[in-house]
């Protein structure tokens, strides 16, 4: 095995690795916000009082600094 | 546009920000979407309407809301047409099958690369520089392992996929329409980008020990 070929068969599966890793993290991403969403569309508690009502889910930051 | 409505109006494009001189001067930033095909046939077909009286104002800025919230293509089908377009060119330049296969293949790997910085706002010359290090090493394989008769085409079209022709298209036009501060600010953006091209494709020829000349 040549250099050449050594380097072509190193950069390819670096390539190969970083696409396959970005693929990976944005399919988690898209199943957390899937998560958030649903969450979100089936258990509001909903506080009324304030000058705006504010739809507050556990775990769900800016719904927490909303309510801050 | 600006004449149908009974306006004088000058504009000077930079490539950071645009002027639009009518009663006073407005400066307003340009932010970096990269090209969108799609967008810019709409908005000119859009101007010629307007320039044409088939739209009043109202339906003007109803039609521009519509156009620009309409969602941009999907990356991977953008991937895979850049991909086909690119080993098409492969073709025209009588490229043989191993060629064109490698050239899909190389733009396939690089255009992702570039997708993939893009997203993380790394500078986009960096991107362009890494994106034709990236297509040029991996269309190298014809070379390396003896693929196909047509090497150096498989090589020469693998970054043909970056080549800035939108900046170049409008410095030209530009330069006709007497705009030469746009005309020269959109050729050396398009100029500086063909060297960052350069730059990968020569790195990857160099660390492949591919001499075409000698």
């Amino acid at each position: 095995m040549t250099p050449a070929i050594l380097f072509w068969s190193i950069l390819t599966a670096i390539v190969l690795a970083v696409i396959a890793i970005d693929a990976v993290s944005r399919h988690r991403k898209s199943l957390r916000h899937a998560q958030v969403k649903n969450h979100r569309h089936h258990k509001p508690i909903i506080r009324m009082g304030s000058d705006r009502d504010i739809i507050y889910v556990p775990g769900d930051e800016r719904a927490d600094q909303d309510d801050n | 546009m600006a004449r149908r409505f009974g306006c004088q109006v000058g504009i000077t494009v930079m490539p950071t920000y645009v002027e639009i001189m009518s009663d006073g001067v407005t400066a307003r930033r340009i932010h970096n979407c990269g090209i969108n095909f799609d967008l810019n046939a709409r908005l000119s077909r859009l101007s010629w309407e307007v320039a044409d009286r088939r739209y009043s104002l109202e339906q003007a800025k109803a039609e521009f809301q519509k156009i620009i919230n309409i969602p941009r293509t999907n990356p991977i089908q953008v991937l895979f047409q850049a991909s086909i377009a690119n080993a098409a060119f492969c073709r025209l330049f009588q490229g043989d099958a191993a060629a064109v296969a490698v050239v899909f293949i190389a733009t396939l790997a690089g255009f992702r690369i570039r997708q993939i910085m893009l997203d993380r706002r790394i500078d986009f010359r960096l991107t362009v520089i890494c994106a034709a290090f990236v297509a040029a090493t991996i269309s190298s394989a014809c070379y390396l392992f003896g693929w196909g008769n047509t090497p150096e085409i498989a090589l020469g079209t693998s970054v043909l996929y970056l080549i800035p022709g939108v900046p170049y298209i409008n410095a030209v036009s530009d330069m006709m329409d007497k705009h030469y501060l746009s005309a020269y600010s959109r050729f050396m953006d398009a100029l500086i980008i063909t060297a960052c091209i350069t730059i990968g494709l020569v790195a990857a020829m160099f660390l492949m020990g591919i001499k075409i000349l000698s």
